[in-house]
């Protein structure tokens, strides 16, 4: 459905893109993850027929982009990361309006307005102004504008940014949706358990390159990475010399890192083995492999960096 | 306290370019006034010289004597037309005044009777005409005194306003030049204030996300800048059609005059106006800088133009520089329309350079608005 292929984009010393490239299936979501400033926004700029790559192409539906600009429009639905409305009309007609740069018919449009706002959970309030909204009924309402005219390929820049879990978890829920009804998404999100979540597939995007893609369990074949048990003291621990698993300190000597592929067996051994030396920790935590691990491991900084 | 003013003054002096245009606004303002009431300049540039237009039907050595001591005169210019000719230089608003002799100034003048000189002048021009009045019957007043001295027990006593019949050309009972002043003047400020507030919403949706969104639609991308340009018409026809109602309910402004005359000025002013709102918002980098620039744009055009304060009291050079306004060629029209009572022909040339001005300014406003707009 969208193919992605080594596109870069410079704007005056800064190379925004350095070559990106990725490909999604009909009918699946797509997790771009990067931390801000990495080329998310960038690159969906750029998918969205906005933003021409200074080199390399981009095909929807096997049809580049940019010698079908218009056609190429028509098939997706852009919700951008900032709450695109117009505050002074109502939902109601914010739909009508945003539908109506696709040329419906106003018969789809007044229809798909209506069936919209029953499926973000907005049509008792449709005739509120968007300014009366409270932050996450703007988002959904973002959302379903991008969908007025029914797109095959959804790009999604960062849209559950800002807002309390309760609106979060309405629009997985409408995201559960979108994937049910065999649209293909592009997510583009710094939150790790969403893109664990929702995606099928996942783009690490940093300093404007892909630099790991595939389904999370392919990410963690992929790269060696292994569990570990952070072992937190309140004081310097410096007597533990003889440690059989491979470690690391950190914080002067008041955190332990053990790596393992077996954490949980090791788990029990560790605390036998502090219990032997009579040392007592504050806190054990257990980190699995996540795309919190493989993206720290990729980039040596964790996401929120 | 302080920590929110000196956030405040970071923010101020922050955008170089807003603070600028802000500061420039009054420096600008000052300038003008002083130039238009203070005499500012005058020492430094010759005024440009009043024409006065005559028709000599006496020939005689007193109106040729008459008619070289005006031209001595070095802001006067004299120019010989005939009488049809120069009334229609008047009514066209191309001259101010015709100075008409007739046959028998001499004996006029020798015989204390009533002289055959009138003044056709127009009386939205006030203020040169009035001067005009003042230097020929100053004139005509000393040479009737040469002509017939006034014997001794009447020494003290002034020839009677010497006799020149003032005749206004321009107008009829129903014309009021003040009150088309009032109306056109302000009428085009207000408007370019009202289309460049709407221009400038184009800034607001590039900082609230809104463009970038329209621009991802399949619309072309001038698309927006022509709804925006026709918005803005619409609400410049609809400001303007209101106010010239106001001004006929309220004051009697004959709006039916010359109605497709009025209608045509209306358009071609709304269009003009709009073209300038949307190029503000192409060229401005912010909602701030908009407004500070539209404000300074509108506001030297007004005033230059005629809006805010009216041609004739400008001195010579800027009276020159006001066909730059898009207000001159505007109230001009309007002055056509109602004062000079002339038909849509005389239109002709306001039309076609409001309509240049607006083929321009929208050029200006597309290469602007790709340069600066789109970049994202």
């Amino acid at each position: 459905m969208l193919n992605v292929n080594h596109i870069r984009k410079r704007f005056g010393q800064l190379q925004a893109l350095e070559d990106v490239s990725f490909n999604i299936r009909k009918g699946t979501c797509y997790g771009l993850l990067g931390p801000n400033g990495a080329g998310k926004s960038t690159t969906i700029h750029s998918i969205s027929g906005i933003l021409a790559p200074d080199s390399g192409s981009i095909l929807i539906d096997g049809t580049d982009l940019y010698s079908h600009t218009a056609a190429c429009k028509r098939k997706m639905g852009v919700v951008p990361q900032e709450i695109a409305l117009y505050e002074d009309l109502s939902a109601w007609n914010n739909l009508l309006f945003w539908g109506s740069l696709y040329d419906m018919s106003k018969q789809d449009t007044l229809k798909r307005a209506a069936i919209l706002l029953d499926w973000v959970g907005l049509a008792d309030r449709k005739n509120d102004l968007i300014a009366h909204y409270s932050g996450g009924m703007k988002r959904r309402i973002n959302i379903a504008a991008a969908l007025m005219h029914d797109p095959d390929l959804i790009l999604m820049d960062e849209p559950t940014v800002g807002i309390d879990p309760q609106s979060r978890n309405h629009i997985y829920t409408m995201l559960q949706d979108l994937r049910k009804e065999g649209k293909t998404i592009l997510y583009t999100t710094h939150y790790m358990q969403e893109a664990e979540e929702l995606c099928d597939e996942i783009g690490i995007i940093d300093n404007g390159q892909v630099i790991a893609s595939g389904t999370l369990e392919e990410l963690r074949h992929q790269h060696p990475i292994e569990e570990s048990l952070h072992v937190h003291f309140s004081e310097s621990v410096t007597t533990l010399t003889d440690l059989p698993w491979t470690h690391q300190w950190e914080q002067d000597h008041k955190k332990l890192i053990i790596s393992s592929r077996q954490t949980h067996k090791d788990l029990a051994a560790v605390i036998q083995f502090l219990d032997s030396r009579q040392i007592s920790p504050e806190q054990i935590k257990f980190i699995p492999i996540n795309l919190e691990t493989i993206f720290l491991h990729l980039t040596g900084r964790t996401l929120r960096d | 306290m302080w920590q929110i003013a000196k956030k405040d003054l970071y923010i101020f002096f922050a955008d170089k370019k807003a603070l600028f245009l802000t500061l420039l606004l009054p420096i600008g303002l000052i300038t003008l006034f002083a130039f238009a009431f203070g005499g500012v300049g005058q020492s430094a540039s010759e005024p440009n010289p009043v024409i006065l237009q005559y028709s000599d039907l006496d020939n005689s050595p007193a109106s040729a004597a008459l008619i070289a001591r005006l031209d001595s005169i070095s802001g006067i210019r004299m120019e010989a037309v005939d009488t049809a000719a120069g009334m229609e230089n008047i009514r066209k608003g191309n001259r101010i005044a015709l100075l008409v002799i007739d046959q028998g100034l001499e004996p006029a003048l020798a015989q204390q009777s009533a002289l055959p000189a009138h003044l056709f002048f127009d009386e939205s021009q006030a203020m040169e005409v009035s001067i005009l009045q003042n230097m020929l019957r100053g004139m005509l007043g000393q040479m009737r005194a040469t002509a017939a001295p006034a014997p001794e027990s009447a020494g003290h006593q002034e020839p009677e306003a010497s006799n020149l019949q003032m005749v206004s050309v321009v107008g009829d009972e129903t014309s009021n030049w003040g009150l088309i002043q009032a109306v056109a003047g302000t009428a085009i400020m207000m408007l370019l204030f009202s289309v460049s507030a709407i221009g400038a919403s184009i800034i607001e949706e590039k900082e609230q996300g809104v463009l970038r969104r329209l621009l991802q639609s399949p619309q072309p991308a001038f698309s927006l800048l022509n709804g925006k340009l026709i918005f803005a018409t619409i609400i410049a026809l609809f400001q303007l059609v209101v106010m010239f109602l106001f001004a006929w309910m309220a004051f009697g402004l004959p709006v039916g005059m010359n109605l497709p005359g009025l209608i045509l000025m209306i358009v071609v002013t709304a269009l003009c106006c709009s073209s300038f709102g949307v190029l503000l918002a192409s060229v401005a980098d912010s909602k701030r800088q908009a407004d500070s620039l539209g404000t300074i744009i509108i506001l030297f055009m007004s005033a230059i133009g005629g809006s805010m304060i009216p041609l004739y009291i400008m001195p010579g050079f800027m009276q020159d520089i006001a066909v730059i306004s898009v207000n001159y060629w505007s109230i001009q029209g309007f002055y056509d329309i109602f004062w000079r009572q002339l038909g849509i022909e005389a239109l002709t040339e306001n039309v076609l350079i409001l309509l240049g001005y607006t083929v321009v300014l929208l050029t200006l406003s597309y290469y602007f608005f790709r340069r600066k707009a789109l970049r994202l």
